[in-house]
């Protein structure tokens, strides 16, 4: 996902490139923290696992929840991966890594390391938001509106207020 | 990173250099399997049909072997996108001590990797050996050796995962702090899951947020840097900074 900011009329007080170094390190918790409590770019459930695999996955004692976590290796690599500063404004793209997790699967009520290891972070997310064959999509990599409001809350705390939007 | 003085370079030559002896060591071995199978009398056809086999599976570990080693070594520590990600957090410019943070991260973590192919030399070199002195069948000799080639770059990968996950964090809390100076005060959410296999200080740590002192004097038990390792090697959880004022109002515990 990127991030664009625009400026428009005066100056800001902070120059832009801090605000969006301040942005960069703000925006990829807010994705990380909300992907983890189960909820999705609108800030609503994630779609249900299926039966057989939520089950599995509940016998090995794990969170029941959707929160795209089984080695918590995809939402610890998100960052933000590139920050273009212009006269116009900001842009940051904010993605996840390029490292791979332990590949696990639930069998007989325990996670089971397959002793490979998983397609790259990046790879994986992309399977994860889009979807893929009998897998339903689950987007989760931009920022909600409630992620877009404590961005901007804090933002504040700063003394900063700028416009942002996200694509 | 690596770059500038290049002190993981040396690490990643001898782990290389440790490849290619064990590349040797397979040539000579697997020649010498198949000059037992030249002497088998009356099996030329299957003979020669095994030896193309065997020749083409050499080759294939071999490259196997030359291309995963320095792709795990020299591709992670010099080109991944870590590199692009920490830079980005820092800015256009990334900031000497966040770069001499993570440098020291990889600087000691690249000892495990090249543990990982020291080890590996012992394991096959034991197979070949073994396959050798039992007088196994060549697909088995070859197919035991694949087994642990394939199962060390696993090992080598896991290893560079975690260092990249460690080296994440320091540059996360460093750049995060750089960045707000003279702004806003912030606080570091000990972000992850919470469940049956959380190690003692995760279970403490976790869903509470903690200063930048307050992880420099907290002690995982583990002997690692929190800030880098968070509850210890290979630890799930990472540090998510916000603003003193919004983990105030969303009503988090803040550990000093």
């Amino acid at each position: 996902m990127s991030l664009v900011v625009t400026r428009s009329g005066d100056p800001p007080r902070v120059p832009l490139e801090r605000i969006a170094k301040l942005v960069a390190t703000l925006a990829p918790s807010l994705i990380r923290d909300r992907t983890g409590e189960g909820l999705d770019v609108k800030d609503k459930p994630f779609v249900k696992y299926s039966k057989h695999y939520g089950d599995a996955k509940v016998a090995a004692g794990r969170n029941p929840g959707v929160n795209l976590t089984v080695t918590d290796g995809l939402l610890g690599s998100v960052a933000a991966v590139s920050v273009v500063v212009t006269e116009q404004g900001f842009t940051i793209v904010i993605a996840p890594g390029a490292g791979t997790s332990a590949a696990t699967r639930f069998v007989g009520g325990v996670a089971k390391r397959t002793g490979e290891r998983s397609p790259t972070h990046s790879v994986l997310g992309a399977i994860h938001h889009y979807g893929r064959g009998r897998m339903p999509a689950r987007p989760w990599l931009a920022l909600s509106p409630k992620d877009m409001a404590s961005l901007m809350r804090q933002l504040l705390d700063a003394g900063i207020g700028i416009p942002l939007r996200g694509r | 990173m690596a770059s500038k003085k290049d002190p993981t370079g040396a690490i990643a030559d001898d782990a290389v250099a440790d490849l290619e002896i064990i590349r040797k060591q397979l040539d000579r071995e697997i020649r010498k399997a198949l000059a037992k199978l030249n002497t088998a009398p009356g099996e030329d056809t299957l003979v020669k049909a095994q030896g193309r086999v065997a020749a083409q599976v050499a080759s294939q570990i071999d490259a196997t072997m030359k291309a995963k080693g320095l792709k795990v070594i020299t591709g992670v520590l010099r080109d991944r996108a870590i590199e692009s990600a920490l830079a980005a957090l820092g800015g256009v410019d990334l900031p000497v001590s966040v770069e001499s943070a993570v440098d020291q991260i990889l600087k000691s973590q690249t000892k495990d990797i090249a543990d990982v192919f020291g080890d590996a030399s012992s394991t096959i070199r034991k197979a070949i050996a073994l396959g050798t002195t039992t007088s196994a069948s060549l697909s088995d000799l070859i197919e035991g050796v694949a087994e642990k080639v394939g199962a060390t770059v696993t090992k080598a990968q896991a290893a560079v995962d975690a260092s990249v996950m460690a080296a994440g964090r320091t540059a996360v809390i460093r750049a995060a702090t750089e960045a707000a100076d003279g702004l806003v005060d912030l606080v570091y959410l000990y972000s992850g899951p919470k469940d049956s296999r959380n190690r003692p200080f995760c279970r403490v740590h976790v869903g509470k947020a903690l200063t930048e002192s307050g992880i420099a004097q907290a002690n995982n038990g583990q002997g690692l840097p929190v800030d880098a390792f968070a509850g210890g090697y290979n630890c799930r959880h990472v540090w998510s900074p916000m603003t003193l004022a919004e983990a105030r109002r969303r009503g988090i515990e803040i550990l000093e």
